[in-house]
């Protein structure tokens, strides 16, 4: 420290003695660049973010995610009700309640409607894509004190007039909408190991069935704009030969949630999401950001990405000054180039076995490292999710996309500039 | 050293044989005494007015200060940018840019000042006594690291701090030196041999001592800064009550001159600061620093405060003990010479060995000078400096050396001229003889 402070002291003295003191802060900084001629590269880290892609798609829908059978993200879509009127049918009855009797032919519908699908942005890639993994949930309730059997239960799909009514075939039977092979696209709800859906008295069960071709025909119908209604069907048998009651009053209620897989075979245009997040700049005031600009020999924006999802990814990073809330709004907003990502490899079913990695080196000019020597800056990213070979892929939570991204800075130094 | 010491005795030796041209007596350099033919350079010489055959009182001071990178333009281009307020990154780069390849940053600086007092006994002895204060400094930044913020982490991104660090001692100096002459020996023109040693008493009045640890080092990637820092440092307390307590060393000076006055020629070899400097009630001090961050400025932000960042640690300068040090502070061999070219031109050269010391590192460093007495009592000084730390330098100086009053100016520019000079040093002296 004394050291220091002498050596300071004699400097500042020497100086004082032997040089005249310049004319201009121009002056100074000339005399300072006559050092050689040199150039200052430095890397310096922007970010290392991972985007998990259901946390983007979380945002970008607005609703939370589920995840469903192997670790695959859905969407839950609204519930919608079928109500059946169990005592309006069979009438009030009180003792021992006889099935062979007691019973019906059960057929009822709901109506279904696109906005209930939640699936908000994402219609429109949900509507050119395929549903490959779907589930229905159900919650089926029966208020009258005897048990309920339902067999041959099935739901299907039904267009809908525009008076409200299911549409039917010749002989009354509803029109099933139906796979490519003309046979209807139905699902049928069992006891495990039965025949027979049993619902008990005065009580309610939950049940889930593997639902995508049912499900993907209900979403692609619906966004195409169509009335649709899920129609449950099959002969219901009341009672169990023992002392019960039926009044006029009681409902089979089957509560019917679609839940929508993202394991999408998706167009070619691929899906879109971005997002935007401020980050910490160099936090240089403006001389010395102007300074630095203008050293600038030449930058770049180097990016690292790891991909970890079955699609390709195309990459678009725009950068503006400050903390903004969308980046790609900005008028002022400083586009880099766009960076292709191959798809991880994936194993049959579209699901992520091995990572891609991907190196991209993006030249920036002049003005576009200003952002970056701010107080703060906002990094939009726009990430495109391209269909793999196959065109099948599935989003699962595990699946993310790692960004590094570094600037590469070359600055001019001394040589008398 | 000991060849070095050998082709001195045997230059002496073929000397003492050569029948060298004779200073005219009605020359100025006849009349001049041979105490005043030493070169009066700024440098630590315990023998400096000791052989002067007078009685006499004698003040001087002295600085030297020199950097390897900067120069005075420089650092008056930086001094008044920093006064306007408009200091930018890229002035510090540029200035950083001065640092030389291959090269860390070297500053160092000595500065002395004293009285001396002192005379013959009679034409073979003369003693002197000496009171003085001495300061040595030095600071260093390692090559890597200077590296970090002049060529940036792209060629590589590995950084340890190596030799970095500073370190400064100050001493109060009580000195007894005698001389003892021979000669002229066979002859009126004979050889004139001086012997002269000493030694000085030695009190620290201040010492520090900083350095980064051996496994100090910053690593910048492309993604992520991390920092390793430690420091520990050697410091005698602020407090001056503690001044007595820092102890006391005996450091020995001595000298060999051979003359030939009626020819002009002097061959002298000398070695200062013979011993060590023992310092006790030196406290110590640790600082580390750790830092791990995928974000620049996560990194500066814990510069500026204590922070509670996962994988930062900080801990302020703790004392951790009081221990005793000694100090090795550099031995400094010089041989020198000096003849007569002409009527009024005397012809000096002195090499100072390389040497180094816990505190400062002398490179070799040889001084070509050149007096000149148009007035025999004013001579006028100029002259060359090789090595050293600067390369090259200049010399200049004035001199008024009476019987009674003896007064020295000299001074020193290395590294390059007057502004473009990266050090500077000083010498004032001003005695009188009775």
């Amino acid at each position: 420290m004394h050291k220091a402070v002498l050596t300071t002291c004699l400097l500042s003295l020497g100086a004082g003695l032997t040089g005249c003191e310049p004319a201009s802060v121009t002056a100074a900084r000339d005399q300072l660049s006559k050092g050689p001629r040199r150039t200052f590269s430095a890397e310096i880290p922007v970010a290392v973010d991972t985007f998990v892609i259901g946390d983007l798609l979380t945002d970008w829908l607005g609703i939370p995610l589920i995840t469903i059978l192997d670790n695959l993200l859905a969407v839950e879509a609204n519930t919608q009700t079928i109500i059946v009127s169990v005592g309006d049918t069979v009438g009030a009855v009180t003792g021992v309640l006889d099935p062979s009797i007691l019973n019906f032919t059960l057929e009822e519908s709901v109506e279904f409607s696109a906005a209930g699908l939640n699936l908000g942005e994402f219609e429109d890639a949900a509507a050119d894509a395929s549903v490959n993994s779907a589930l229905l949930a159900l919650d089926v309730t029966n208020t009258a004190d005897a048990p309920l059997a339902v067999y041959n239960f099935q739901l299907g799909v039904v267009m809908v007039d525009p008076v409200g009514d299911t549409i039917r075939r010749v002989g009354g039977v509803p029109d099933y909408e139906t796979d490519g092979t003309g046979t209807p696209i139905l699902v049928t709800a069992v006891d495990p190991g039965d025949t027979v859906f049993s619902i008990p008295h005065s009580g309610s069960r939950v049940d889930t069935l593997l639902a995508a071709e049912l499900v993907d025909r209900l979403v692609d119908s619906l966004l195409a704009g169509s009335r649709v209604a899920l129609v449950g069907s099959g002969l219901a048998l009341v009672g169990d030969n023992t002392v019960g009651t039926i009044t006029g009053a009681d409902e089979l209620t089957i509560a019917a949630r679609p839940i929508i897989g993202l394991d999408f075979t998706i167009p070619q245009s691929g899906v879109t999401v971005d997002s935007s997040t401020a980050r910490p700049g160099l936090d240089l005031d403006d001389p010395n950001a102007a300074d630095i600009e203008s050293r600038v020999d030449s930058a770049a924006a180097l990016l690292d990405i790891t991909n970890g999802t079955p699609f390709g990814l195309a990459v678009d990073i725009d950068v503006v000054a400050d903390s903004v809330v969308d980046a790609f709004s900005e008028p002022n907003r400083i586009s880099l180039e766009s960076v292709n990502v191959a798809p991880a490899t994936v194993d049959a079913n579209g699901r992520v076995t091995v990572p891609s990695q991907s190196e991209a080196t993006i030249r920036l000019f002049g003005v576009d490292v200003r952002p970056f020597l701010g107080e703060w800056f906002t990094a939009g990213v726009r990430i495109t999710l391209l269909p793999p070979a196959g065109g099948r892929g599935a989003i699962r939570a595990t699946d993310q996309v790692i960004v590094d991204v570094s600037t590469l800075m070359h600055l001019r130094v001394g040589g008398g500039q | 050293m000991r060849r070095a010491m050998l082709m001195a005795v045997a230059a002496t030796l073929v000397c003492g044989e050569l029948a060298a041209q004779a200073v005219p007596e009605d020359a100025q350099a006849a009349k001049v005494p041979m105490a005043y033919r030493r070169i009066p350079s700024v440098r630590v010489d315990p023998f400096r007015h000791l052989t002067i055959p007078h009685w006499g009182l004698v003040i001087s001071g002295a600085g030297v200060a020199s950097n390897n990178s900067m120069t005075f333009n420089d650092a008056r281009a930086l001094i008044f940018i920093a006064d306007q307020d408009d200091l930018l990154v890229g002035d510090v780069l540029d200035a950083l840019n001065k640092v030389p390849s291959g090269q860390g940053f070297e500053a160092g600086g000595e500065l002395e000042g004293g009285l001396y007092l002192g005379g013959p006994f009679g034409r073979h002895f003369s003693l002197g006594v000496s009171a003085q204060g001495r300061s040595y400094g030095v600071s260093t930044l390692d090559e890597a690291a200077v590296a970090l913020l002049r060529e940036g982490n792209v060629a590589r991104d590995s950084f340890p701090l190596g030799s970095t660090g500073a370190a400064a001692v100050g001493t109060e100096e009580l000195g007894l030196h005698a001389l003892v002459r021979f000669g002229p020996i066979g002859s009126a023109d004979g050889l004139v041999l001086m012997l002269g040693g000493g030694a000085r008493l030695l009190k620290p009045v201040f010492y520090y001592q900083g350095a980064s640890s051996i496994d100090s080092r910053v690593i910048a990637t492309g993604d992520s800064v991390a920092a390793t820092v430690g420091i520990e440092t050697l410091e005698t307390p602020g407090d001056p009550d503690f001044a007595l307590e820092l102890g006391n060393s005996v450091v020995g000076d001595f000298m060999v001159r051979f003359e030939w006055p009626t020819s002009g020629l002097a061959l002298e070899a000398s070695v200062a600061n013979v011993g060590s400097l023992s310092i006790d009630a030196v406290e110590r001090r640790t600082w580390t620093y750790q830092v791990n961050s995928t974000r620049v400025q996560e990194v500066l932000d814990s510069l500026d405060s204590d922070p509670t960042t996962d994988g930062i640690q900080f801990r302020d300068l703790e004392i951790q003990d009081t221990v005793s040090t000694t100090v090795d502070i550099p031995t400094i061999w010089r041989f020198s010479g000096s003849a007569w070219a002409n009527r009024i031109l005397q012809l000096d050269a002195s090499a100072r060995l390389a040497t180094s010391g816990q505190i400062l590192e002398y490179p070799l460093e040889v001084e070509l000078g050149t007096t000149w007495r148009l007035l025999r009592v004013v001579p006028l000084r100029v002259g060359l400096l090789l090595g050293g730390r600067q390369e090259v330098g200049f010399t200049a100086g004035l001199g008024i050396e009476t019987r009674n009053l003896f007064f020295q100016v000299a001074a020193r520019s290395a590294g390059g001229f007057i502004g473009d000079a990266r050090g500077a040093a000083g010498l004032l002296q001003l005695g009188f003889f009775f």
